[in-house]
């Protein structure tokens, strides 16, 4: 609040210099006078009841600019040059007139007056200012709160949008795929075509849904919706429960899994990095032949682990690969390849917000998909695991 | 099993769904009753013996999750829910709330049948408790504390096996990190999750077959761990 005080502009000049500058101002501005008036009087163009004017004059301008105790030492000054200076006889006091007491008096009184006035000027401008400053502040709680309450409000709108698309799009996915394999069981009797079709039904679904994960999941890392939950994670962990999930695509290829015994603890998200990996092998799987070996390997690197899963085939085309990386390079969702584009755009955001990097090796037979995740400050769990005591009888109630 | 043929309730407000499913299960010749709002349900459920709740969260006049709450005031009856929410959250709050199991839509029939199988048979097994296990190629028993694979002894510490005994006695259910964290070292170490991961590694690795493909610890991405036989 006191700041208001020397930011009014028209007060700085008096509030900011020290109280003996404006002592010395006073005194300035009477010898000024005096050096001004003198000629004048000695050469008789002015009387002294102009003469007197004059200092009444420099009293109110000291008044004004330089407060009340130099306005009131100024009236002393005055007085006193007054008489020795101007009244005659000059350059002696002159003590019989009593009158100059009156002269004293009328330049206190205007000294007074005219400090009272600008002090009273003075408060009110400061609460004014002060005022203003009050209703600036209180404006602007409001347009931070109503910000606030707009952004929470959003947040709560993309979020339960989020939720209804996902709600709206998978219910009739879910009778989609129900449909199809009832029909697949309660028929009596199917044609091998009819089969495959409903087969093909089942997978186009499945492969549906895992693309409204990916979409629904990258809509919400983009707006942020998403908080990510970094816990000490075990690799081994997440790519069984990837595996799992995607049983129905992996019929057709053996799976070859090659981990480090000594792998340590790697901080991510589970599920976002459930996300990658079901990507990546599901890719995996689509661009290489029946029945053949689908390799998951984690080699431990100086900072980071890598992560490869890597396929037989033919890899990818050199200028499909150039495509993807052009992707990559665009970061954008609005991909014309189909299920790859944005399954990987989704792996490199997910990467990315672990401080990971992703990146396509192409051989001569096969292909790679590699992440890395840096390795962190693990906990040693092998000495901070709390032990048990076990006592047969109660933990088997 | 019963004599009599379990009765199940299906409260799901899509049509579609709700067919699809009573279908499937009156196939298996469960006895269904179909409801599509949650007014309904809780009547069906007061007035009528229902052995098992298939539960669809999103419904018309509220969220599935206050009718686990109310019924788990008073009754022990296995729910299934069925969720087209993706975050894990949301299977989390249903889990806590006292829900057995939950299958994300869009799921396969087979497999919702091979849980609702699992949970009649886990609520018909409670009043039997069991001490004697069998899956794969181990066999447990819990009151000599012996586990044996193939015939041959396996060695267990005093905390695998509590984890181990928790899992078999919640067996087909969805056991949250938060849960089991609890039951094996109180609440001082709810956040320190990894213990709990590095434990079920172990379980894995002494009894699964194939423990980097397991088919019996099965990990519930963000939310936990389900045994299953």
């Amino acid at each position: 609040m006191k700041n208001w005080f020397l930011n009014v502009p028209a007060l700085s000049s008096l509030d900011k210099k020290a109280l003996w500058q404006r002592y010395l101002l006073a005194l300035l501005a009477i010898t000024l006078t005096i050096l001004l008036t003198l000629p004048l009087v000695i050469h008789s163009y002015l009387d002294l009841t102009n003469i007197a004017m004059l200092f009444l004059l420099m009293e109110v301008i000291i008044a004004v600019k330089l407060g009340r105790r130099p306005a009131i030492m100024a009236a002393f000054i005055t007085v006193i040059v007054f008489n020795y200076v101007y009244v005659p006889p000059r350059w002696e006091f002159n003590l019989s007139h009593t009158q100059y007491i009156i002269t004293l008096i009328v330049m206190l009184f205007v000294a007074l007056i005219i400090t009272q006035l600008t002090e009273e000027l003075r408060q009110l401008v400061v609460l004014a200012v002060g005022r203003e400053q009050q209703a600036l502040d209180l404006y602007r709680l409001e347009q931070e709160a109503q910000e606030t309450k707009l952004q929470i409000a959003a947040e709560r709108l993309r979020n339960s949008l989020l939720s209804a698309l996902s709600h709206d799009i998978r219910t009739p996915l879910t009778s989609i795929y129900g449909l199809a394999e009832s029909l697949k069981y309660s028929s009596t009797h199917l044609d091998s075509e009819a089969q495959q079709n409903l087969r093909e039904l089942q997978d186009q679904a499945f492969y549906l849904n895992n693309m409204v994960s990916n979409l629904l999941e990258m809509a919400r890392l983009q707006t942020g919706v998403i908080k990510i939950k970094k816990e000490w994670q075990l690799l081994d962990d997440v790519i069984g429960s990837s595996l799992n999930l995607l049983k129905p695509a992996l019929k057709n290829h053996l799976i070859k899994i090659d981990l480090p015994d000594d792998l340590p603890l790697i901080e991510f998200d589970a599920v976002l990095i459930e996300r990658v990996l079901c990507n990546l092998v599901e890719n995996a799987t689509k661009y290489s032949p029946l029945n053949s070996i689908l390799t998951i390997k984690a080699t431990i690197l100086a900072t980071d682990v890598e992560v490869c899963i890597s396929n037989e085939g033919d890899g990818f085309p050199a200028e499909k690969l150039q495509q993807l990386f052009e992707l990559f390079e665009r970061g954008a969702m609005e991909s014309s390849i189909p299920g790859v584009g944005l399954g990987l755009s989704i792996c490199r955001t997910i990467i990315e917000t672990h401080a990971g990097k992703i990146y396509i090796h192409n051989y001569p037979n096969g292909c790679s998909t590699c992440f890395t995740l840096p390795r962190g400050n693990p906990p040693s769990y092998k000495e901070s695991m709390p032990s048990l005591n076990l006592q047969p009888d109660n933990t088997l109630g | 099993m019963a004599t009599i043929n379990p009765s199940i309730l299906v409260v799901e407000d899509e049509p579609h769904i709700r067919r699809l499913v009573g279908k499937a299960l009156q196939e298996e010749s469960y006895l269904v009753i179909e409801a599509n709002k949650i007014q309904q349900a809780s009547d069906c459920l007061k007035n009528k013996t229902i052995d098992l709740l298939v539960l669809d969260l999103g419904l018309p006049d509220g969220d599935g999750l206050t009718l686990i709450q109310q019924l788990r005031l008073w009754s022990k009856l296995p729910i299934l829910v069925l969720s087209a929410r993706t975050q894990e959250q949301d299977k989390i709050k249903a889990l806590d709330a006292g829900a057995d199991d939950y299958l994300a839509k869009p799921f396969a029939m087979g497999e919702l049948l091979a849980r609702v199988r699992a949970l009649l048979r886990r609520s018909h097994a409670h009043t039997n408790k069991p001490t004697q296990f069998e899956f794969g190629e181990v066999i447990v028993d819990l009151q000599k504390m012996k586990i044996t694979r193939h015939n041959e002894s396996i060695h267990l510490t005093p905390t695998e096996f509590q984890l181990l005994s928790v899992f078999l006695l919640n067996s087909d259910r969805v056991l949250t990190q938060r849960y089991l964290l609890r039951e094996l070292w109180g609440s001082t170490f709810v956040e320190n999750s990894h213990y709990l991961r590095i434990y079920v590694r172990h379980l894995r690795q002494k009894l699964e077959k194939d423990p980097s493909q397991p088919c019996h610890f099965i990990t519930e991405t963000g939310i936990g761990y389900r045994f299953q036989w």
